[in-house]
């Protein structure tokens, strides 16, 4: 399942872009496909992250994993709830389950639309 | 996050074989041989003294043993327990990331199997833990030690001991690449009864040399490649692996700082 409000990164990031600020989290696929999640490291408010560059790193059933940027610009809110509680990323990856907020300076180029990812993954399924 | 092969795996193995040594400079070597460019890198290697590593989001003060500073301590770049390194053989893999399954699961099965039939060569008995266990959850896995809880995966010995455990690092920057490292005892330890080890499942122990040449031969079968070609840190390599151990020692202060 995609949404159609929010652009995609091929290494299953999602971000949604208002008024400048984008919200970013990680798919319902990318959830699945690491399963057993552990901890989760997110960048503080104020970190300058930059697109396609790893920002936070998540440790599921024996692997640890980059989480990349799908924009740049400056972390302006984190869910600092998330790493305590990773269920929600199981039960709500879409909203509940958003990573960072993030004043957009530029985007990546690799950003894909909801058509373009979900075609992506059902030809990994 | 999952990632897609990017590039199709070398037809050869870099085989590195490293006598037991400090437990910064060999984190720092594994670091560099993912930082590097080298298609598909076997390495086998040892501690020495005995340290301490815990895994990447561990809570240190949760380690008694780093406040009264009895062993070296130093954080690994992947994930999981506390493991205590002493009288083992420690093996990374390392390489593009198409030298491995994507599924991570996969990528346990294919090398914990070749792993068991090295071991197997060499007389000694382990098999894969293939049914699901609840591992540790996040909160007590700050304090845990690897080897207390085999899991999915882990070789243990046939009275459930573990005898390997593994963890893997996955990065897409600035290339997808893939470190898979584990620990393999070889004596049995006093302190530790939790643990198994090579010469207690065997009945001639295999000396070390053996032992490596059959982990070599099965895991570069299980690859899919050639015979490993014996070989050597790279310039770049052993400079990058500088660079980070500056960087280990500064954090493994951190680390007894934090433990006190």
């Amino acid at each position: 399942m995609t949404k159609d409000d929010r652009k995609y990164l091929p290494t299953h990031e999602w971000c949604r872009i208002q008024d400048g600020i984008a919200t970013i989290g990680i798919t319902d696929f990318a959830v699945q496909s690491l399963s057993d999640l552990v901890f989760l490291d997110l960048p503080p408010i104020g970190t300058r992250i930059s697109a396609d560059d790893a920002f936070g790193e998540i440790e599921s059933v024996k692997a640890v994993s980059d989480i990349v940027a799908p924009v740049s610009g400056e972390v302006v809110e984190v869910n600092e709830a998330l790493p305590d509680d990773l269920d929600v990323l199981k039960t709500d990856p879409w909203d509940a389950g958003w990573m960072v907020k993030v004043k957009v300076t530029g985007e990546s180029g690799n950003l894909l639309d909801a058509a373009s990812y979900q075609r992506q993954v059902e030809a990994h399924e | 996050m999952p990632q897609e092969p990017l590039a199709a795996p070398t037809d050869r193995l870099r085989l590195l074989i490293d006598p037991p040594g400090d437990a910064a400079w060999n984190m720092a070597v594994d670091a560099a041989l993912l930082a590097g460019r080298h298609p598909a890198t076997l390495r086998f290697y040892g501690f020495e003294p005995a340290a301490l590593t815990l895994g990447r989001f561990q809570d240190a003060a949760a380690f008694p043993e780093l406040a009264s500073r009895a062993v070296p301590c130093v954080r690994r770049m992947t994930g999981g327990g506390a493991i205590l390194h002493v009288d083992e053989l420690t093996y990374s893999l390392v390489g593009d990331a198409a030298l491995l399954p994507t599924d991570v699961h996969a990528s346990y099965d294919l090398v914990h199997d070749a792993i068991a039939r090295g071991l197997a060569h060499c007389g000694v008995r382990a098999h894969r833990v293939t049914e699901h266990r609840p591992g540790p959850g996040p909160r007590a896995l700050r304090a845990a030690h690897c080897f207390a809880v085999p899991a999915r995966h882990d070789l243990v010995a046939p009275d459930g001991r573990k005898l390997c455990g593994s963890a893997q690092r996955r990065t897409l920057r600035p290339r997808a690449r893939v470190l898979m490292h584990g620990s393999l005892p070889l004596l049995p330890r006093a302190a530790q009864p939790f643990v198994a080890s090579v010469a207690e499942l065997s009945v001639t122990p295999p000396d070390r040399a053996a032992l490596i040449a059959a982990l070599a031969d099965a895991l570069t079968g299980a690859l899919g490649l050639g015979a490993a070609q014996p070989g050597t840190l790279a310039a770049d390599e052993r400079e990058h692996a500088r660079a980070v151990l500056g960087q280990l020692r500064t954090d493994r202060d951190t680390l007894l700082g934090s433990s006190r």
